[in-house]
């Protein structure tokens, strides 16, 4: 978070500065607003897009796609998102849990893989890895766990 | 109330409702994962969208008065 601050923000006004010129030369900022109120809000539209395209990326597109590779297709809809974490720096990882409907998990459910480890008895729908990467789809009582990780 | 303008920027409802779409996704991705900086990328869009406006109003409030509305007689 902090680090997205320290470097976007910079960048989004380096931006709006280069591009600020060419719009007054446009005429596609209003003449009669100070520059410099211009300047910080064309930094924070342009922050704010690339902030809402990163967004959607990772809360439903990359899910989306990742669904479909581990359990055929995308069961659970954006709106069934209820945590997203991503961290890591030389080790990435993701992890998204959904909260499945009733006819969903009933779906699902027939193609368990029953599995016992530490975290109890759980079903596994689908896991791979080979020592520099895993990724992993399983059910946890009505949520379903999509994780990926870069070791 | 807008002025009107075909400004990209027109600092208007059209900027404030890019921010406040900002703000809605970045509230939600902040509820998922912590992550604020879209949704204060919006209130600051918002906030400094509204300031624009306030300072077009006010800009358009001083506009000199034209000589006939002085009190003087204009030139014929």
């Amino acid at each position: 978070m902090l680090l997205a601050v320290v470097f976007l923000g910079p960048v989004a006004l380096v931006g709006a500065a280069i591009l600020l010129p060419f719009l007054i030369k446009w005429r596609a900022v209003p003449a009669d607003v100070p520059h410099a109120l211009s300047l910080l809000t064309l930094a924070a539209i342009l922050l704010g897009a690339y902030m809402l395209g990163a967004t959607v990326d990772s809360h439903v597109y990359r899910p989306a796609r990742l669904q479909a590779e581990l359990v055929g297709r995308p069961y659970a809809s954006a709106l069934m998102l209820r945590a997203y974490e991503s961290g890591g720096f030389q080790d990435p990882y993701e992890q998204w849990t959904y909260r499945l409907d009733p006819a969903t998990l009933a779906t699902l459910l027939p193609r368990c893989r029953w599995q016992a480890d530490w975290r109890g008895r759980h079903c596994s729908l689908f896991h791979e890895g080979d020592g520099r990467y895993y990724r992993s789809a399983r059910i946890e009582g009505e949520r379903l766990l999509i994780e990926r990780y870069y070791i | 109330m807008s002025l009107p303008d075909r400004s990209l920027i027109p600092f208007d409802r059209t900027t404030a409702a890019i921010g406040a779409l900002y703000m809605a996704v970045g509230l939600w991705s902040f509820w998922l994962s912590g992550q604020i900086l879209l949704a204060l990328a919006g209130a600051a869009t918002v906030i400094l969208s509204s300031g624009g406006l306030w300072w077009r109003r006010r800009t358009l409030g001083r506009t000199p008065p034209l000589p006939s509305d002085d009190g003087h007689r204009p030139l014929t």
